[in-house]
This record gives structure tokens, C-alpha cells and sequence, in this order.
């Protein structure tokens, strides 16, 4: 496997230590999805459909754990 | 990635099939020249890539890629003739290499025809086919050809990668783009992959404009919150014009500073190498002055030594008179000399009758007239007397200084000897030194030019310095301008993102939304940054290991490897980090071989793909002890590597003997093959024959 995707998270946290989780999360997921799509054309359109996805999902999180009083 | 073995047929030396294998570790061709060495290599380079390098011209040779440009020399002389006696209509050249790849086999052809025109065959067509097939099944998985088996290809072998495992000594730089402003750095960053973050970073910052787009269309309805939002916007966009312009500026003038510094470069090591005449030409000018001062001393000596002697003798014909004078007078006092009285005094006297002295009447008759008349004629010395009394009223004042004359004159010479021994000195040195500079083979008209030369360059230091200022001035001046405007631009984002914020019509996930997508692309910024100096840092220190490695048994070859990432420029740097210039061509390949091994191993690391290192006569410009160690270093760097040395037997040379008990010994070489030319009377005939000499 490659070793570009094992040390990412390494270099996002080293880059983003001061940046909250969301944004350390979705930098994470937009990168895992341009290494995915290296030479796609689609690439942008993937990546972006990704990032809404994750916030979709980050916001659904954060409604339920306000809801639940987590 | 293990290259199993190349079947070369009628292509430039190699004539009929020579099917040569490779061990998956270390295989060692050695041949002396003209044997074919670098024709396998062409043979190699054809089979991955369809082109080849002509080595011949060194640096300043271009990969040939056109098949038909490949075709005029790719078919073998020996076939050739052949083909020509036997009256065959066609003929072709082949090239097939055979690779492992994890869990497949590839092969690569490729086929040059040729076909009959009179007595010459020309290039029909080429011909590319590949194909793979699953080694545990023996199924295939592809076929192709043409286009389509080239792009196949470029998937087995990313672009990136593809000059750095086929390393080429003598042309090296030109090869791997490694020369100053070649595309290294391009391919270290490639090779690191770092267009994934450049890539992420693009889309992040394309993504803040999406949601932006996004959240001004939803707050239409707010008209206050969209005009402000409009003004923003118009700010920000005037900013990023400017920052735009800048930024080229900026990039212009950074240029500008790495093309003037390397001109600087340029003219201090031509200044440099002008330096030992210089030294010469300042000393020998500074010398011409000496002596030219000294002669100068010598001659107010001289001069004021002849002055000198011209009082002494004038003093001395004072005194000699003044010695007369005193004579005189006693004869005067005695009566026996007439009475000093001027001839014009005796003249009036006898004009008016009488004495103007004394009032003695000179009337005429009178025996005072008598003496008078007798007198006159005599009046000769009356003058000398005369001009006695004047010289010694004039000189009176002198007689201090014809006492101290004696002293000063000693004085003098002896200042006079000093300046003497000093010429003769400084003459002696003069002959020396001329001498010297005869050796050199300075002589006038070669001194003039290159004293030309030099102010020349200095000339043209100046004026790069001078241009160097003001890129660097112009760099700070828009470095300021961005940082500015960045800061700039951040407030307004900001207080953008505020305002969108605090629109009504925006729900929760908007507001997350507008607040994230900004913060994603300043990450991203900085997430490259980190990722760009790691890719470096780690290509460097890798490479310096490699470099210390190789030459560990070379005092000579001391230094450490630096990157020069601005300049795009590879070479070494001594204990106080300083350039070490005036490397020589084995030192500068040592160089290379370390930074391609360290890209290489970075490439394996990211592509998580080992490569074969393939390399042809690296090791011929470098020095004994040395060229052990390179050889050695290559073999531990990677997993399978093909070296190709020139074979000196004949020199009955130490390290060659050490290359042959290398190959012998080290259990990493499974292969080795020697390379010769057949013994055949003509040189159309001849071709490379391959003699397996070990595995």
C-alpha cells in the first residue's frame, strides 16, 4: 500500500494542530479523496460532493449529540 | 519491479538474438569500448520508452523519440550487408524486454521495419506492442498496441520517475534534468507526490468560492447583507488582482535574482580563475612603483648632492678670495696697491676737477690730476676689490652654513647609499620577479588582455550586483505588498464570513458551511508547505547518506549534500556550509548517483514499488578507492540493479581487478556478462558478443 496515505495523518496533524476537528477531519477526507482520484477527470466534482457529505454528516453529529445532551 | 531478461535483435551493435537475462539482484556487464555497453543501455531505454540518448554528444545531446529519426542508425551494419547480398526485400530490428511486476508478467515490444529502396533500406513503420499476463494462472490481462500499449506503460512507469532509473554518467545532468534549473526539483515533487496536495489545495480553495457562490445566491433576499456582501467581494477581488500582480512580480523578480546570481556565480569563478594573475599583476605593479619611487628619491639626491657640491666650490673660491682680499688690503694699507677707489668714482672726479672723496682739487695741471689719470687704467682691480666687498656682504649670512656644509654633505651620502641599497634591492626583486612572471608566460600583450578580461568581468560584477539589489529589493518590495495584502484579505474574509454569518436566511449548516470551507484551504496552504520541506529534506538526507557511503574511503570527496530547492541546483557543501566549488566530473557523478539513489528510494517508499536501478559506465570518471564503494553502495541501495562498466583489463588496472574480484565475490552479483567485439575483418562485419561470465 502506499505510503503517502500512511503518513497523512501524521503531516494533517502536524499541519493543523491548532485547527479544530471538523476541519482537521474534512482535510483528511478531501485528501484521501484526491489521492483516490489521482488522474480522474471528475476529481474536483468528486472531492467537493465529499467535503458536502462530510459536513452534512458532521452537522447531523453535532445536532444529535446537542439533542441527546451528549 | 524486477527486469527478467532483454532479447535484442539486429538493433545497432547487437546482431541476430542475444537474449541476455538479468538477476533479480545485481547483474554487472563489463566491456571495454566500443563493445556495446552503451547500446544496451540505448537497447534498454528503446524498449521502455521508444527513445534514445545520444550519448556521444554528452550534455549536449536531446532524447530522440522519433521512430523514423531512431530508424536511420537502429539497424545493425552486419544485418544490413547481410540482408543487402541475400536481396531481401524487408528487414527488422527488435528489441524485447521481459518484467515482474507483484503478480504479473509484462512484455514489451518493439520492432523497427525496414524495407527495400536500391541498395538502402529505409524506415517502413514501428511498431509497439505490450502485454501482460497473471503469472500464477498464466491468463492474460492485457494486450495492446501502439497508443494504446503506450499509455499502458506510462502506468507501469510513472513519468516522474522515468529518467531517474536509467542513469547515464556521462550524460547525467541532461538526462535527469539535474543541471541548475532543470526539472529535478519538478520531479522530487512528483515523485513525493506532492500534486496530491497541490491538487487538494486547488480544490480547496475552488471549494470556498463554490460555497460562497452558494451562500450568495441563498441570501439574494437580503438585500443590505448582499450589497455589503458584494462590496466585500469587490474588495476582495480588486485584492486578489493586485496580489496576482505581485505574486508575478514577486516570481519575476526571484527569477531574476537566481539568473543574476548565477551570472555572479559565473563571473566570480571566471574572476577566480584569473585570480593567480591578478596577484601577480598587482604585486608587479606595486613593485614598478616602488622602483619608480625609489629612482625618483635616488635622482632629488642626486640633484641636491650636485647643488651641494656646486656651493662647496663656489665657497671655496669665497674664501680663496676673500683670503686676496685680506691680502690686498695689507698691501693697500702698506701704500703699495692703489687705494680701492672705483673707475667711474675717478672718472667724475676728473669730469668735475675734484675728489668726491676727499675734495682734492683736480684742475688741470695740478699734480693730483697727474696721479688720478695715472691711476684710472689700474682701476681693474680697484673692481675686483670692489666685487669682493659685495660677495662678502652677500654671503656674509652664509658662513653658518659652510660650517655645517661638511656634516650635511655626510648626511647626504650616506642617505645616498641607503636609497642606492634600496634600488639595488628593489631591482633584484624587480628581476625576480619579471623572471617569475616570464615562467607564467605573461607577456605584454597577453597581460593587457587579460587585465582587460578582468575589468571586464569586475565590470560586469558590478553591474549584476547592481541588478541583484534591485531583484532583491523588488522581491522584499512585493513579498511586502502580499503579506499585506494577505493580512488584508484575511480581515476582509473574515468579517465576509461574519456577515454571512449573521444572515437571516441562513440555516445552521450554511453557517458551519461558510465558516469551514475558508479554514479547509488555509490548511490545505499549510499542510503543502510542510509536506514540500519534508519531501526535500528527506530526498537530501537520504542522498547524503548515499554520498557519505560512497565516499567514505575518499578523503578528497569530503562535503555534504545540499538541495537547492529555489535554484533547482544540486552540489555540496563543506563543514561550515559553505559551496564547495571546482568539482571535478568524478566527484560531480558521485553526486548525481547519490541524489538519483535518494529520489529512487523515495519513489519506492511512495509508490510503495521497488525499481531496478539501470546504469551505464557511472563508475568509469570515477577514482579508485572510490568507484569500489559507488559500485557497492548501488548494489545495497537497490533490490535488483544492472551496472554497466567499462572493462580495463588491459591497463592491468588495481580497481578493475577489484571490479572482477567484486563480481566474483559478492554474492549480490548473480549475473555478469563480458561484452567484446567479434574478431571480423571488416567493420560492418563486427558486432557485440555477449560472454556470460558468471550465474
Amino acid at each position: 500500500m502506499d505510503n503517502l496515505k500512511n503518513s497523512l495523518p501524521k503531516i494533517v496533524l502536524e499541519a493543523l494542530k491548532d485547527e479544530d476537528k471538523i476541519t482537521q477531519h474534512l482535510v483528511m477526507k478531501l485528501l484521501e479523496q484526491v489521492y483516490k482520484g489521482q488522474g480522474k477527470s471528475n476529481l474536483k466534482i468528486t472531492a467537493q460532493k465529499a467535503l458536502d457529505d462530510n459536513i452534512d454528516a458532521m452537522i447531523k453529529m453535532a445536532k444529535e449529540r446537542r439533542q441527546y445532551g451528549l | 519491479m524486477v527486469f527478467k531478461s532483454i532479447t535484442i535483435t539486429d538493433f545497432l551493435s547487437y546482431y541476430g538474438d542475444n537474449y541476455i537475462e538479468f538477476s533479480d539482484m545485481t547483474t554487472i556487464f563489463i566491456g571495454q569500448n566500443n563493445t556495446g555497453k552503451s547500446k544496451l543501455f540505448d537497447a534498454i531505454n528503446y524498449a521502455l520508452y521508444g527513445r534514445i540518448f545520444p550519448t556521444d554528444k554528452g550534455e549536449n545531446g536531446e532524447w530522440i523519440y522519433n521512430s523514423r529519426e531512431i530508424a536511420e542508425f537502429a539497424l545493425n551494419n552486419h544485418k544490413r550487408e547481410e540482408s543487402l547480398i541475400n536481396g531481401d526485400d524487408a528487414v527488422d530490428v527488435r528489441v524485447q524486454l521481459d518484467i515482474e511486476k507483484d503478480l504479473s508478467l509484462i512484455r514489451i515490444d518493439r520492432t523497427i521495419s525496414y524495407k527495400r529502396l536500391d541498395d538502402a533500406f529505409v524506415f517502413a513503420s514501428s511498431l509497439l506492442s505490450v502485454s501482460e499476463i497473471d503469472k500464477s494462472t498464466g491468463r492474460e490481462i492485457y494486450s495492446g498496441i501502439q497508443e494504446d500499449a503506450s499509455d499502458r506503460l506510462e502506468q507501469y512507469f510513472s513519468k516522474s520517475i522515468k529518467n531517474y532509473f536509467l542513469f547515464q554518467g556521462e550524460a547525467a545532468s541532461k538526462i535527469m534534468g539535474l543541471q541548475k534549473g532543470g526539472n529535478f526539483s519538478k520531479a522530487v515533487k512528483d515523485i513525493a507526490r506532492l500534486s496530491v496536495f497541490e491538487d487538494a489545495k486547488e480544490i480547496a480553495d475552488g471549494y470556498t468560492k463554490h460555497v460562497n457562490n452558494v451562500l450568495a445566491r441563498k441570501m439574494n433576499k437580503n438585500k443590505d447583507v448582499l450589497a455589503q456582501q458584494k462590496k466585500y467581494q469587490e474588495e476582495i477581488d480588486d485584492l486578489e488582482f493586485s496580489l496576482k500582480i505581485h505574486d508575478n512580480k514577486k516570481t519575476e523578480a526571484e527569477k531574476n535574482i537566481s539568473d543574476y546570481s548565477e551570472k555572479l556565480r559565473e563571473y566570480e569563478d571566471k574572476l577566480s580563475e584569473m585570480k593567480e594573475f591578478e596577484e601577480w599583476f598587482s604585486k608587479k605593479k606595486e613593485l614598478d612603483d616602488k622602483v619608480k619611487r625609489n629612482e625618483r628619491e635616488l635622482k632629488d639626491t642626486n640633484s641636491e648632492k650636485m647643488e651641494i657640491a656646486e656651493d662647496i666650490v663656489f665657497y671655496k673660491i669665497r674664501d680663496k678670495i676673500k683670503s686676496f682680499k685680506v691680502f690686498y688690503n695689507n698691501l693697500e694699507n702698506k701704500g703699495e696697491v692703489p687705494p680701492s677707489i672705483p673707475a667711474a668714482e675717478i672718472r667724475k672726479a676728473l669730469e668735475f676737477c675734484r675728489c668726491t672723496i676727499c675734495n682734492t682739487d683736480l684742475s688741470d695741471g695740478t699734480k693730483a690730476r697727474e696721479y688720478a689719470e695715472s691711476r684710472l687704467p689700474k682701476c681693474d682691480t680697484d673692481k675686483l676689490g670692489n666685487f669682493l666687498r659685495e660677495i662678502n656682504h652677500s654671503f656674509g649670512d652664509e658662513l653658518e652654513n659652510i660650517v655645517a656644509m661638511p656634516k650635511k654633505i655626510e648626511a647626504i651620502i650616506e642617505r645616498k647609499h641607503k636609497l642606492e641599497d634600496k634600488k639595488r634591492i628593489l631591482l633584484k626583486e624587480k628581476e625576480e620577479l619579471d623572471a617569475l612572471l616570464a615562467q607564467i608566460q605573461l607577456n605584454d600583450s597577453e597581460s593587457v588582455e587579460k587585465k582587460n578580461r578582468i575589468d571586464d568581468i569586475r565590470q560586469s560584477i558590478r553591474r549584476y550586483t547592481d541588478l541583484l539589489d534591485k531583484a532583491k529589493h523588488s522581491f522584499a518590495h512585493h513579498g511586502g505588498a502580499i503579506d499585506a495584502i494577505n493580512t488584508k484579505l484575511q480581515r476582509l474574509r473574515g468579517q465576509q464570513s461574519l456577515l454571512i454569518g449573521s444572515a437571516p436566511e441562513l440555516d445552521e449548516h450554511d453557517r458551519i458551511w461558510s465558516n469551514i470551507a475558508p479554514k479547509i484551504s488555509s490548511a490545505m496552504d499549510k499542510l503543502y508547505e510542510i509536506a514540500y520541506d519534508r519531501a526535500y529534506n528527506e530526498v537530501q538526507r537520504k542522498s547524503d547518506e548515499y554520498y557519505q557511503e560512497m565516499t567514505k574511503d575518499n578523503a578528497g570527496l569530503a562535503g555534504n549534500i545540499r538541495i537547492d530547492t529555489q535554484n533547482s541546483e544540486i552540489y555540496t557543501v563543506d563543514e561550515q556550509g559553505n559551496r564547495i566549488r571546482n568539482v571535478n566530473q568524478g566527484n560531480r557523478i558521485s553526486i548525481q548517483l547519490a541524489v538519483i539513489a535518494g529520489i529512487l528510494t523515495i519513489a519506492q517508499q511512495q509508490f510503495g514499488q521497488q525499481y531496478p536501478f539501470v546504469t551505464d559506465a557511472p563508475v568509469s570518471a570515477l577514482g579508485g578507492d572510490n568507484k569500489i564503494s559507488t559500485i557497492k553502495t548501488m548494489i545495497s541501495a537497490f533490490d535488483q540493479s544492472i551496472i554497466i562498466i567499462k572493462d580495463d583489463t588491459v591497463t592491468k588496472n588495481k580497481t578493475n581487478d577489484e571490479i572482477r574480484n567484486l563480481i566474483n565475490e559478492s554474492k549480490s552479483v548473480g549475473i555478469a556478462y563480458e561484452l567484446s567485439m567479434s574478431e571480423s575483418q571488416t567493420k560492418n562485419n563486427q558486432h557485440t558478443v555477449v560472454k556470460r561470465i558468471k550465474g
